[in-house]
């Protein structure tokens, strides 16, 4: 799911390895709402209690996402 | 809810998918903390408290793939014994049974479900859970489904039934010390046996309250039935809740009273109705093969659960919210009996409890040292029948 993960370290400056940090941030944030889109049937309040944990987990990793990293 | 269709594949398939992201958290916070190193301490503070966020996010997305896991594999036990099973697929649920009783679908599927949750039975528990409380409401909603069978539930229309609870014995006791002692003074659930047994002190009392009776939907004298099943699953009173609360209130337990409850299968239902009950004082509850509720229990309510992962009753409770149990024991015990509820009797937690009570996890040893702190203090018990009125 998040191949890049392993990619290109540890040969880089601080600026570059926080940099790719937060983008891989970016990337599991987005696996989050992807995962909580895709929750399958189930029964109804664990369904929903599940795809609200993914959908925090997203926003509590975009969050962090912009510190690692600021877009500007 | 667009999709009513439960895969078990499904689950397991996401379940997994939630593994490998926890996975991939997992391996980006390892990466993080390396990384802080090469950064000034300003820059290491910053990346370490981020890392340390998004461990907890791991852990909790790792929660609820165990949950899945368990789940589906309940699921899929159960699915086996109902394919072995002629008449009973979802038509046959449907068009045959229900048709001639004249219930609604949802409201049979759903008991089904409670009995036997597969791929099949637990979609149309999805379907009763929205069905009956977007439907209905209260105890007369309830009432109003076993009504249509044209029953003998005298609550059909907005009344409740009447119940009685009557004193079956009264005797001078101890209370428990562990779990296994807490867990055998569970009533049995047989037909006209007790279903309620309270042991109060002055200032506490601890109740035990037991299991699904009846299955009958017809609303017959036992308010432990399916019913009452139903109505405790989407959060509405239900007739052995009633029950339990007039028990308690004719044993003299008050609001001042420090309460424990202990409840197996259904009574662990109920005992979660009243430990999110504001007026009364539930300190702590102990669920044996139990759902967790969506509900949940009152804010400071400790409640531990003891689940058998092959007992499917307690996998109703799907992927509890959080707030759910604070210490749950699990184990899968072996069962010879090809029974699909073998591993849901009480008299195979009892096992379970004696692992609790040996455990030397520091959240049992709490939860030990809170629940059974007064040991062997003297007691006065009673054990109650609950009928409805005929």
């Amino acid at each position: 799911m998040f191949p890049s993960i392993v990619r290109g370290f540890p040969d880089a400056s601080w600026e570059a390895s926080a940099r790719q940090l937060g983008e891989q941030l970016h990337d599991l944030a987005r696996c989050a709402n992807t995962l909580a889109a895709d929750n399958p049937g189930w029964i109804a309040p664990s369904q929903i209690a599940v795809a609200r944990r993914l959908a925090e987990a997203a926003a509590v990793l975009q969050s962090h996402a912009e510190q690692v990293v600021p877009r500007t | 809810m667009s999709n009513l269709t439960v895969s078990t594949e499904a689950v397991t398939q996401f379940a997994r998918r939630l593994d490998e992201f926890a996975n991939d958290i997992d391996a980006w916070v390892v990466r993080a903390r390396i990384i802080s190193t090469l950064g000034d301490p300003a820059q290491r503070h910053r990346l370490e408290a981020v890392s340390d966020d998004c461990a907890r996010v791991s852990d909790h997305i790792r929660a609820d793939a165990l949950s899945a896991h368990r789940a589906a594999d309940s699921y899929a036990a159960n699915e086996s014994w109902w394919a072995g099973t002629p008449g009973l697929d979802a038509e046959g649920l449907g068009a045959t049974a229900l048709g001639a009783l004249g219930l609604g679908a949802p409201a049979l599927a759903g008991a089904a479900a409670f009995l036997a949750p597969s791929r099949l039975t637990v979609s149309a528990l999805r379907l009763s859970a929205s069905g009956i409380s977007g439907a209905l409401s209260g105890v007369a909603g309830i009432a109003g489904i076993a009504g249509i069978a044209g029953a003998a539930f005298r609550a059909a229309g907005a009344t409740p039934a009447a119940l009685s609870a009557r004193p079956v014995s009264r005797s001078d006791c101890l209370l428990p010390e562990s779990f296994a002692a807490a867990v055998a003074r569970i009533p049995a659930a047989a037909p006209h046996a007790p279903q309620v047994r309270i042991e109060k002190t002055p200032g506490a009392a601890f109740v035990y309250i037991g299991g699904t009776v009846s299955g009958s939907l017809l609303g017959g004298p036992e308010p432990w039935d399916m019913t009452s099943n139903i109505a405790a699953m989407v959060g509405q009173v239900s007739d052995s809740e009633r029950g339990a609360r007039a028990a308690l209130s004719a044993a003299g337990v008050t609001n001042a009273d420090r309460i424990v409850v202990v409840g197996h299968s259904q009574g662990g239902l109920v005992a979660q109705r009243l430990a999110a009950d504001p007026q009364l004082r539930v300190s702590d509850v102990v669920l044996v093969g139990s759902p967790q509720t969506p509900s949940g229990v009152a804010p400071g309510v400790h409640v531990v659960a003891l689940e058998n992962r092959n007992d499917p009753i307690p996998a109703l409770g799907g992927m509890a919210p959080e707030g759910r149990a604070d210490v749950t024991v699990a184990r899968t015990p072996q069962i010879a009996s090809g029974e699909p509820l073998a591993a849901h009797h009480a008299s195979v937690y009892r096992d379970l409890a004696v692992e609790a009570d040996a455990s030397r996890h520091p959240a049992l040893i709490n939860a030990r040292r809170e629940i059974f702190g007064t040991e062997n203090a003297a007691c006065q018990a009673s054990e109650w029948r609950v009928d409805r009125a005929r």
